[in-house]
C-alpha cells in the first residue's frame, strides 16, 4: 500500500449545515517518546547556489576526490554524504529565482498561473512532533521574514532574523507580571476563537457552497489556531531551560552576511540541545548589498550571476568558501555538543544544499545536497547518472522517516532513497 | 441571519435545464477526433516534439489541469495558430464544428466549477487589511503597513492577490490577526493625560559628539567637517553613526506624528546637491537609515529650511543624509575611513547641516480622534480618562453596534450583537478595566469572518456590497461614508450614480493605493527592487534611482487613467513623470529639483510608453545582465496576456557571458535553431529584442558594458571601471514576419497589430483585480462586450475602467 503523506487528513463533516471537525487523531499533546529515541532536523539552504566546479566532486563513491570547497569541512567527511543528480521537476517559476519557495515542498511551476505550493519536509516533520517541544519548529531567515517554510495550505512561515529575539523567546524568562499578562492574554484570546467558531458555523449555515467551503476552511483554521494556544498556554507555566550563554546582540548591518549566519548557526545547537525544538529550517538568503568579506566587492547576487567572468567567479567562491566553513563550525558543535542520548549530530539529519544547481543560469537542476548525520552511513559521494536527474524528494522521503514518520511518498517522490 | 434566495442560482440552474442536453464527453471526443487525427497527431502524439500529446488528453473537464490544457488547446486552435504555417490546412468545417463543441463544454465545465458564483468568500489581502485598519480607526498610514507586514504573506499563484479561489487562511492568519488587532487597538485607544509635546533642537555646529568625530583618528572617523555654524557631511554611509538624532540625545518616549525641520545649505557645490532624510532604528553603534521619509535640492549656499512628519515609536530616530554630490576627478571618497585620513581639506561638494528640529507628538485633539471614534458614546474628562454614562455593558453594546457596522459594513444582526458584547462579561465580573474589557469584543470583530471577508449572498450585488466592491478596487479599503450613504439609500447601483461614485473615487488620493497596488502586480512593479544591480558594471544606480523609477510607473498610469488618455499612450506616449535623477539617467535636459512632474519628452528621446521605462527594463534583468527571454516574456504576459509555456523538463537558461567576447544575441541564435525551442523563442524573444536597447538599469545603450576586472589599491580588491562592449542589436523579426529595428519600430507594430490583445488583456486584469476572480472561458464574451463598447475611442482608461464596473461580472458575486 502507498501510503501518501495527507496534510489534510481531518475531513470536514457537514452535518445539517453545521461545520464539525474531526478530532485530530495525531500529533499535539504529551506523547509517549520517552521510549522512542529523539530525531531531529535541521535544513539549510544557500538560496544564491554553490558554484558547481568548487562544490561537486567529479568522481564518486568513498573514495571521491574533495573539491575546494569540501576541503573545508573534509574533517567531517565520514559524517556526510554528497549527492548529485537530484533536484525537483518542473521548477520554472514565474520569476528566476521561484525554486527557493518550492526546495522544501517540490511544488511544481512555482508562481505560475494555478500554483499553489504544498507543505514543505519541516513543516511535515513539524506537524508530526507537534508540541512536544515548546516550539513545533524554528524558522529562520539572514536578512527577510521570507523562508522556504509552508504549511499544508501552502502558507508561508515567516522566518525569524533577530538572533537576539531568538535567544529572549527560546532561554530569558519572563517576570511574574510578564508570564500573568501572557496568561491573561491567551485566556482572553481563548473566549474570541469560541466567538469566531461560532460566526464562522452560523454564517456557514445559509452561505452557498462555495462560500460554505472558505467559512470552513476558516473555522478549521480558528480550531487549530485554538489548540496551538492551548499547547502554548500549557508551556507559558513551564520554566524555560536555561543555558550558560551570553545573548547574543543582532549585528545590525546587512552586509555583514557572514556574522548573521554565524550567529543564527550559533543557536542551532542551543536549540537542540536544551530540545526547545527539534526541527530548524536556516535559509540563507540574498541580501541584496556587497557582503563584507575580504575582496569582494559586488553583491552575492550580482556574483552569483558572474558571466563567466574570472575575477567574479573568484569573488563568488570567496564568499561562498565562508559560508561552507561557517556550515564546518556547526557541525563541529553539533558533534561536539550531547544530551542524554549521544552527540546531537548522530539524532540530527542535517540537509545542507540550494535550491540552484547553476544559479549563474537560474538552472533548478542537478542540485548541490549534503546530507550530514541523523544516523545514516556517511562518507560517499552518492551520483545519480544517466542523463536525468531522480527526484530529491526520495531522500525526503528518507529525511521525514528518519524523524519516525510512516511515509512513503512526499511530493514528486517515486520511492524512498537509499544508500549504504 | 436571513439570506434571500440566490438569483444567480436560479438562474444558473434554468441555463442548465434549458441547454439542449448535457454534453457527454463522448461529444469533445467526437467532435475533435477527426480533427486531431488529421491535423494534430503527427506532432502531438507523444512528448517527444512537443510537451503536449493529445492522445493523452483527459476528457474530464472537470479536472482543472484537463481544463486548462483544452482552453489552451481552444485558444491556439482559435487564433489559428495551429496547425502551424506551412502545413497542410485542415477542412475549415472540421475545425468549426470542433471549435464550437469545445467552446460548448469548456463554457459549461467552466460554470460547474463556479456552481453559480464566479467569487466565492474573499478575503481581504494583507494590504487592504492595512489599508481597512488605517481608515476604520484613522490610524497613521506607516501604523497599517506595519500591521499589513505582520500577517503571513500572500500565496504567489500567479494572479492578482485579490482573487479568493487562491486566498489561504490558516491557524498562522488567524494567530496574527488576533496579534494584529491587539496592537491596532493598543494605537487607537489612547486615555489619560495629554502627552506632552515638546520641541528638540539639535544644533550640530555646537554638538560635543561631533566635535570629537570631526577629528577622530579612528576609522570611521575624520569624514565630516565642522565650521562655525553647521557640520557638514561629504558620503553617504547608508547606515550613519554621525549625525542622526539618537547620538545628539534624542529619545522618542510616546509613539506619535512628530514634524522634522532641518536647516541646511550646499557646501562647495557647483551643482544642485540633495539632502535625504531617514527614519531609522539603531542596532549597536550604527543607525539603519531603512526608510527615507524626505529628500530636497539644495542650490547654492544660501541655508533652505525644510519640514517633514512622520510617525516615530520609541527606539527611532532621524538621520539625514546626503546626495547627488560630485567628486573631484581622481578622489576615492572612501579612504578618509581610513584613521590616518581626515576630510578637512577635501574640495568635493557637501551639505552643511545647521540644526535639525524634532517637535512632537503633534496631537490636534485628545483623546485622539481614533479613540474617540471607536469608543462612541464614552465620555472623557478633562485629563482624558474614560467617563461613562450608563452601565458599562451598555456602553460595550452601543460600541459593538456602531463599531461593528463600520467594520462588517453592514449592519449586525441581533445574536451578532449580543455574542460580541457578551465576550466583555467575564471581565467585567472579574471588575477589569473598561478599557480591558471593550478590547475583547473589539478584537472578535477585527478578526471575525464579517470583517476578514467580503460579505457575500450569492448573485447580484446588493447596494452595500456593491459600495464594498468598489471601494476594495479602487481604494483598496473600506468604503468612505458616502459610498456608504449612496447605498443606504439603494442609489448605488443606479448607473449614473455608480459612475459619479468612480469619478469621485478616482479623483481621491486614496485611488493612488489602487495604481501602485495593480500596477505593482499586473506590471510586477513590486519586484523592481528584488535585485541590486552590479555596483562596478552600474555604478549610477542607486535606492533614489530605483524609488523613482517606480514612481514614474506609478504616476505614468495614474495619468494615462485621470485623463482617460487611450491605450495608445501605454504603449507609446510623448511625456512621462521625470525628476532631476531620473531625468539625468534619462538624458532629458533642465529637469531640476527631487519632484516627480510631467515632462514632455524631446522628440529624439528613446523613451515613451511603458516599455522604454527603467523601471520595466530593471525588474525584468538580473542586475547584471539582460536576457531576451525574460523580457520578451513579461511582454508576452503581462502586456499581451499570452505568456508562453514554461520550458520542458530538462531544458535549463543559458549561460550569461559578461566577458564580451560573444553576445546573448549570438548564444540565443544557437537555441532558436533547434526546433524543439523554436516554436515558443519565435514569439518570446522579438519582443526581448527590442528591449536590449535598455540595459539592467534602464540606461539606453548602443554597446553592453563588460566588467574592467579589479585591482589591489593600498591593500583592498578595488572594482576597476566598466569597459564598452560588443554593440547591442535590437533588431528582430515577429513571428509574423514584420521586421523591426529597435523598440521605436516595435512599438508602431505593437499600436498597429495588437491594441486590441493589450486592451483586451488589460480588460481581464482590471476585472480580475476588481472581482476578486480569474476571468475563466465563461467570461470571455463580457470582455469583448466591454472592449465593443470602447473601442471606437481606441480604449481610454478610465472609460474601461467605467464598463468594468458597470458590467454584470463586477456586479454580481
Amino acid at each position: 500500500m502507498n501510503k501518501r503523506y495527507s496534510p489534510n487528513r481531518r475531513t470536514f463533516l457537514r452535518a445539517s449545515g453545521v461545520a464539525v471537525a474531526l478530532p485530530l487523531l495525531e500529533s499535539i499533546g504529551p506523547r509517549a517518546l520517552a521510549a522512542a529515541p529523539v530525531r531531529r532536523m535541521v535544513n539549510i539552504c544557500c538560496t544564491l547556489g554553490l558554484y558547481k566546479d568548487s562544490w561537486m566532486p567529479t568522481t564518486t563513491g568513498a573514495d571521491y576526490a574533495a573539491t575546494e570547497y569540501l576541503e573545508i569541512i573534509n574533517a567531517h567527511r565520514d559524517r556526510y554524504t554528497l549527492f548529485s543528480g537530484l533536484s525537483h521537476e518542473e521548477q520554472t517559476g514565474r520569476q528566476a529565482h521561484n525554486s527557493e519557495i518550492t526546495w522544501l515542498t517540490s511544488t511544481r511551476h512555482p508562481g505560475l498561473d494555478g500554483f499553489q505550493n504544498t507543505i514543505s519536509i519541516d513543516q511535515a516533520a513539524a506537524n508530526h512532533l507537534g508540541y512536544t517541544t515548546r516550539f513545533p519548529s524554528f524558522v529562520l531567515g539572514t536578512a527577510t521574514p521570507q523562508s522556504q517554510s509552508y504549511t499544508d495550505n501552502g502558507v508561508m512561515v515567516p522566518a525569524e532574523t533577530s538572533p537576539a529575539a531568538l535567544f529572549k523567546k527560546l532561554f530569558i524568562k519572563g517576570t511574574p507580571e510578564e508570564i500573568a499578562r501572557e496568561t491573561q492574554r491567551l485566556a482572553d484570546g481563548g473566549s474570541v476563537l469560541d466567538n469566531l467558531k461560532s460566526q464562522a458555523a452560523r454564517q456557514s449555515r445559509s452561505a452557498s457552497a462555495p462560500d460554505a467551503e472558505k467559512l470552513e476552511a476558516y473555522f478549521e483554521a480558528v480550531r487549530r489556531a485554538e489548540r496551538e494556544l492551548a499547547e502554548v498556554a500549557k508551556w507559558t507555566d513551564k520554566p524555560k531551560p536555561q543555558v550558560n550563554e551570553v545573548p547574543p546582540i543582532d549585528v545590525p548591518d546587512k552586509a555583514d552576511l557572514i556574522g548573521r549566519v554565524r550567529l543564527l548557526f550559533k543557536l542551532i545547537p542551543l536549540i537542540l540541545q536544551t530540545d526547545s525544538s527539534r526541527v530548524v529550517n536556516v535559509m540563507i538568503q540574498d541580501h541584496g548589498v556587497v557582503p563584507q568579506v575580504p575582496g569582494v566587492t559586488s553583491d552575492l547576487h550580482s556574483l552569483s550571476h558572474h558571466g563567466q567572468d574570472a575575477a567574479k567567479i573568484t569573488q563568488l567562491r570567496t564568499v561562498e568558501k565562508e559560508l561552507v566553513r561557517l556550515f564546518g563550525d556547526l557541525m563541529t558543535e553539533l558533534t561536539a555538543t550531547s544530551d542524554a542520548q549521544g552527540p546531537l549530530i548522530d539524532q540530527t539529519a542535517v540537509l545542507f544544499g540550494s535550491n540552484l544547481g547553476n544559479a549563474s543560469s537560474h538552472a533548478a537542476k542537478d542540485l548541490p545536497i549534503l546530507v550530514a548525520g541523523g544516523g545514516f552511513a556517511h562518507g560517499k559521494h552518492i551520483a545519480h547518472e544517466g542523463g536525468h536527474d531522480d527526484p530529491l524528494c526520495n531522500l525526503f522521503v528518507t529525511l521525514l522517516r528518519s524523524m519516525g514518520m510512516e511515509v512513503d511518498a512526499f511530493g514528486q517522490s517515486t520511492g524512498a532513497l537509499r544508500w549504504s | 441571519m436571513r439570506r434571500t434566495i440566490q438569483p444567480l442560482a436560479l438562474l444558473t440552474l434554468v441555463t442548465i435545464v434549458m441547454a439542449p442536453r448535457a454534453l457527454a464527453l463522448s461529444d469533445l471526443e467526437s467532435a475533435v477526433e477527426a480533427l486531431f487525427s488529421t491535423s494534430c497527431h503527427a506532432c502531438h502524439s507523444n512528448t517527444i516534439i512537443t510537451s503536449l500529446d493529445l492522445t493523452q488528453l483527459d476528457y474530464d473537464l472537470a479536472n482543472p489541469q484537463a481544463f486548462r490544457t483544452w482552453a489552451k488547446v481552444f485558444g491556439r486552435l482559435e487564433r489559428g495558430e495551429m496547425p502551424p504555417a506551412g502545413t497542410p490546412r485542415p477542412d475549415a468545417k472540421v475545425v468549426a464544428h470542433a471549435l464550437a463543441t469545445m467552446e460548448k463544454a469548456l463554457t459549461k465545465a467552466n460554470l460547474d466549477a463556479r456552481r453559480g458564483q464566479r467569487t466565492p468568500l474573499r478575503r481581504l489581502t494583507r494590504l487592504e487589511y492595512g489599508n481597512t485598519l488605517n481608515d476604520l480607526l484613522s490610524l497613521d498610514e506607516d501604523i497599517g503597513h506595519k500591521l499589513a507586514a505582520s500577517l503571513p504573506a500572500e500565496a504567489d499563484s500567479g494572479g492578482f492577490d485579490t482573487v479568493a479561489v487562491k486566498q489561504g487562511i490558516s491557524a498562522f492568519h488567524i494567530r496574527s490577526y488576533l496579534q494584529a488587532a491587539d496592537r491596532a487597538l493598543d494605537e487607537a485607544i489612547k486615555t489619560g493625560p495629554r502627552p506632552t509635546s515638546s520641541a528638540y533642537r539639535i544644533d550640530y555646529a555646537t554638538s560635543q559628539y561631533l566635535a570629537v568625530m570631526h577629528d577622530a583618528p579612528i576609522l570611521g572617523g575624520g569624514i565630516t567637517k565642522g565650521l562655525d555654524d553647521a557640520a557638514v557631511m561629504f558620503i553617504d554611509t547608508g547606515s550613519t553613526y554621525l549625525m542622526h538624532s539618537d547620538s545628539e540625545g534624542f529619545r522618542v518616549t510616546q509613539p506619535g506624528i512628530y514634524r522634522v525641520t532641518i536647516e541646511a545649505y550646499a557646501y562647495q557645490a557647483k551643482t544642485p546637491v540633495t539632502l535625504t532624510v531617514y527614519r531609522g532604528n539603531k542596532q549597536g553603534v550604527t543607525a539603519q537609515l531603512s526608510e527615507l521619509i524626505g529628500s530636497f535640492d539644495l542650490v547654492g549656499d544660501e541655508p533652505r529650511t525644510v519640514s517633514m512628519t512622520t510617525y516615530l515609536k520609541p527606539g527611532e530616530l532621524i538621520g539625514p543624509s546626503v546626495a547627488d554630490l560630485e567628486i573631484p576627478e581622481g578622489v576615492f571618497t572612501n579612504q578618509f575611513f581610513l584613521p590616518d585620513q581626515n576630510i578637512k581639506d577635501y574640495a568635493g561638494e557637501g551639505i552643511a547641516i545647521k540644526t535639525m528640529t524634532i517637535e512632537g507628538p503633534l496631537t490636534d485633539q485628545w483623546p485622539p480622534a481614533s479613540t474617540r471614534a471607536l469608543l462612541a458614546g464614552v465620555q472623557f474628562s478633562a485629563d482624558g480618562e474614560i467617563e461613562l454614562t450608563k452601565s458599562a455593558i451598555a456602553h460595550i453594546e452601543e460600541i459593538v453596534i456602531q463599531f461593528g457596522e463600520r467594520a462588517f459594513r453592514r449592519p449586525l444582526n441581533a445574536e451578532e450583537i449580543e455574542e460580541f458584547t457578551r465576550l466583555a462579561l467575564p471581565l467585567l465580573a472579574d471588575e477589569r478595566p473598561f478599557a480591558e474589557a471593550v478590547r475583547v469584543p473589539l478584537r472578535a470583530i477585527l478578526s471575525s469572518p464579517s470583517f476578514l471577508y467580503h460579505d457575500s449572498t450569492g448573485g447580484l450585488l446588493n447596494d452595500r456590497q456593491l459600495a464594498t466592491r468598489l471601494s476594495y478596487f479602487l481604494w483598496r479599503s473600506m468604503p468612505d461614508a458616502e459610498l456608504i450613504e449612496a447605498a443606504e439609500q439603494g442609489q448605488l447601483s443606479q448607473p449614473a450614480v455608480l459612475a459619479a461614485h468612480v469619478e469621485r473615487l478616482l479623483e481621491d488620493s486614496k485611488s493612488d493605493r489602487f495604481v501602485k497596488d495593480f500596477a505593482g502586480q499586473a506590471y510586477r512593479l513590486y519586484e523592481l527592487k528584488a535585485t541590486s544591480p552590479d555596483s562596478s558594471l552600474y555604478p549610477e544606480y542607486d535606492d533614489r534611482l530605483g524609488h523613482a523609477m517606480q514612481s514614474e510607473t506609478e504616476l505614468f498610469f495614474r495619468e494615462l487613467i485621470r485623463q482617460n488618455m487611450s491605450i495608445d499612450q501605454l504603449i507609446d506616449a510623448d511625456f512621462t513623470f521625470l525628476n532631476r535623477r531620473l531625468a539625468e539617467h534619462y538624458d532629458v535636459p533642465a529637469v531640476k529639483g527631487q519632484q516627480m512632474r510631467k515632462v514632455v519628452l524631446p522628440t529624439d528621446s528613446p523613451r515613451g510608453g511603458l516599455l522604454t521605462q527603467a523601471s520595466i527594463h530593471k525588474l525584468t534583468a538580473n542586475g547584471t545582465t539582460t536576457s531576451p527571454v525574460p523580457r520578451g516574456n513579461f511582454v508576452l504576459a503581462s502586456v499581451l496576456g499570452k505568456p508562453a509555456p514554461p520550458p520542458p523538463p530538462n531544458v535549463s537558461g543559458l549561460e550569461p557571458d559578461t566577458r564580451g567576447t560573444t553576445t546573448i544575441r549570438e548564444q540565443l541564435a544557437a537555441h532558436r535553431e533547434s526546433p524543439i525551442c523554436a516554436g515558443c523563442h519565435r514569439k518570446i524573444d522579438p519582443p526581448g529584442f527590442a528591449l536590449e536597447s535598455f540595459d539592467p538599469i534602464g540606461g539606453y545603450r548602443e554597446r553592453y558594458r563588460v566588467s574592467g576586472g579589479e585591482m589591489m589599491y593600498d591593500g583592498y580588491m578595488v572594482a576597476l571601471p566598466y569597459r564598452e562592449g560588443l554593440p547591442v542589436d535590437a533588431s528582430g523579426v515577429t513571428p509574423e514576419g514584420w521586421a523591426f529595428d529597435g523598440m521605436r519600430d516595435y512599438k508602431d507594430l505593437l499600436l498597429e497589430h495588437d491594441l486590441d490583445q493589450v486592451a483586451r488583456h488589460l480588460t481581464s486584469q482590471l476585472m480580475s483585480f476588481a472581482t476578486g476572480a480569474d476571468i475563466g472561458f465563461a467570461d470571455r464574451g463580457a470582455i469583448e462586450q466591454i472592449l465593443a463598447e470602447v473601442e471606437g475611442d481606441r480604449y481610454p482608461l478610465k472609460s474601461l475602467i467605467q464598463e468594468v464596473v458597470a458590467s454584470d461580472l463586477f456586479r454580481s458575486q
